[in-house]
């Protein structure tokens, strides 16, 4: 039985390799990265990391690809006691055969799918945005398209996909032992209809995941995601959303989360760009649980604050002033939903008062230049504050959080 | 549908004053599922101020191998990549490109280069050979992207 299966397992490597030998043209590259993080907390730290993507692809036809690229990255964190080096990791980056069938419903039907280890993201990119091992499928029909996906969680880099939903979760996570993510499993469907109404689009997405650790605490997730997005004249856009996110870990849970965006844009005008943009999770109280999403992010740029019992308000200006140059600047004033402690994880030399009554977290000013300067050669500064309030949150020795980044990039 | 690309693309160059290629090749060459050396020669060359539109396209295909812009051991008939038309499109432009293209303007970065600017847009395949169609679009953009339609 075990020769058998490695004889159909070679045969199929064979062929699967030798189609792609034959395959004329076939296309690759190799792109490096430079990120330095330099943080300033009473403390100093510097986070340093490079990598190498290399990627291959490979078109079957006009309408089929494989795309295959795996990645090497150095890490050192330094600070002004110790320094790690992770010299070397590895690891598959985005690998799917991907393609698409047009037509078969009629003249304005496209069918598109992705097989493999692909990038999936829902709509306001708050519950999920990462790569997955599975499937991705989508139907357009004139206005209105359906799209559904699946697959495991559990290959891939845990720092990449912040599983960080329970408390087992969060314990893998601080473990420098563990490399993959915790075992889950996640689906998503959803549709939606363009210029349903006249410059408006509009769409329902629900996503889900299943717990498949077998010790600890098992805690499924599902979350409904109503969306719209729309625009007014050439100038203004605008976007809204609502996650619904319903759960067991042995009891029945809910929480919610909810968003906006508006943007005015007034291209001639050295390409200038004013954003305003809302974001709200809720925290633990009498009715909700914490906000805890498929994948969690950190929701501003210096402070380290996940996307749950927190309130962001903020607005961004930008504008490229030179040809290639983008500069901009943020400026987001955070506040928590609850009463309860602020996430011990976002400041690391900020002290909570024991007793805090305000909901004001801080404000965090930040400034970006990014230029491009060719085709395969970008560069990228930026740099912020986080003040927190030491008022009624913090106390009053709670230093400023200083960050500065360096980020390159070059594709050969 | 080939003639309204034809229109919008072409009275922009003409007003421009750039170059003025008889109807009957702009027809010839949009009908062509696999234009030749011969076709994207006279195309380009013509458009970029390299050679009289009075000339032929074994004119501009000589030209073409004398600039070194097409790929070595090419036959005048043969079916151009769409890698192979990037490079000729940027050497005829006097286009700079990236890093990896200013050390090595070769088809490959020349293709990198022009799906970046958008000049080749959607999905592609370098080695694909490239239509009358694709061909024409490929060059109106390129009059964008280099400002010439002002």
């Amino acid at each position: 039985m075990k020769k058998r299966t490695i004889a159909r397992l070679s045969a199929f490597l064979t062929v699967f390799f030798l189609a792609v030998a034959s395959a004329a043209s076939l296309d690759f590259g190799l792109s490096l990265t430079n990120d330095s993080d330099y943080l300033y907390e009473g403390d100093w730290s510097l986070v340093q990391a490079n990598e190498a993507h290399v990627w291959l692809a490979v078109p079957f036809g006009s309408s089929n690809a494989l795309y295959v690229s795996g990645l090497y990255e150095f890490q050192g964190t330094f600070n002004s006691t110790t320094s790690t080096l992770v010299p070397w990791r590895l690891d598959l980056g985005r690998t799917e055969f991907e393609g698409l069938l047009e037509g078969f419903l009629g003249s304005s039907s496209v069918f598109r799918y992705s097989v493999g280890r692909i990038a999936v993201e829902d709509f306001s990119n708050r519950v999920m945005s990462n790569l997955i091992d599975g499937f991705r499928a989508e139907l357009s029909l004139n206005n209105f398209s359906i799209y559904l996906g699946a697959g495991y969680r559990g290959l891939t880099y845990k720092e990449d996909a912040r599983s960080l939903i329970d408390e087992d979760d969060q314990t893998a996570y601080e473990d420098s032992s563990v490399y993959f993510a915790p075992k889950r499993v996640m689906a998503n469907l959803g549709f939606r209809l363009n210029e349903l109404v006249q410059g408006h689009d509009f769409g329902l997405e629900a996503w889900g995941q299943y717990d498949l650790e077998s010790a600890g605490k098992q805690t499924h997730t599902a979350y409904v995601e109503p969306f719209f997005e729309g625009r007014f004249g050439r100038l203004f856009r605008w976007r809204g959303w609502c996650v619904a996110e319903f759960g067991y870990d042995g009891e029945f849970f809910k929480s919610v989360a909810a968003g906006g965006t508006v943007r005015l844009s007034i291209p001639e005008i050295i390409g200038f760009r004013v954003t305003g943009n809302v974001a709200w999770a809720s925290g633990t109280n009498e009715n909700f649980r914490y906000f805890a999403p498929i994948r969690q992010k950190q929701i501003v740029t210096v402070a380290a604050y996940p996307f749950s019992d927190i309130l962001l308000t903020s607005l961004d200006l930008s504008a490229s002033p030179l040809r290639r140059v983008t500069v901009g600047a943020t400026g987001s004033a955070l506040f928590r939903t609850t009463t309860n402690a602020p996430s011990s994880d976002a400041l690391t030399k900020a002290t909570v008062r024991t007793e805090t009554s305000g909901y004001y977290l801080g404000f965090e000013p930040t400034a970006r230049v990014a230029w491009q300067a060719a085709a395969d050669l970008s560069f990228h500064l930026s740099g912020g504050v986080f003040i927190p309030n030491t008022v009624d949150i913090y106390t009053t020795d709670s230093p400023l959080r200083w960050k500065a980044s360096i980020n390159a990039a070059f594709n050969l | 549908m080939k003639r309204y690309i034809f229109s919008c693309i072409f009275s922009a160059m003409l007003i421009a004053g750039t170059f003025a290629q008889s109807n009957a090749f702009v027809d010839s060459l949009l009908s062509e599922k696999k234009v030749n050396y011969g076709q994207v020669s006279y195309l380009v060359l013509v458009a970029s101020d390299n050679l009289s539109e009075d000339a032929d396209e074994g004119r501009a295909f000589e030209l073409l191998e004398t600039l070194n812009w097409a790929p070595k051991g090419v036959a005048i008939a043969d079916s151009v990549p769409l890698a192979a038309y990037a490079r000729i499109l940027m050497s005829a432009f006097g286009m700079k490109g990236g890093v990896m293209y200013t050390l090595f303007p070769s088809s490959r970065y020349a293709y990198r280069e022009l799906a970046s600017l958008q000049v080749i847009q959607g999905r592609s395949d370098p080695s694909a050979t490239v239509d009358g169609v694709a061909a024409v679009r490929m060059l109106g953009r390129i009059f964008d992207v280099m400002g010439l339609n002002k």
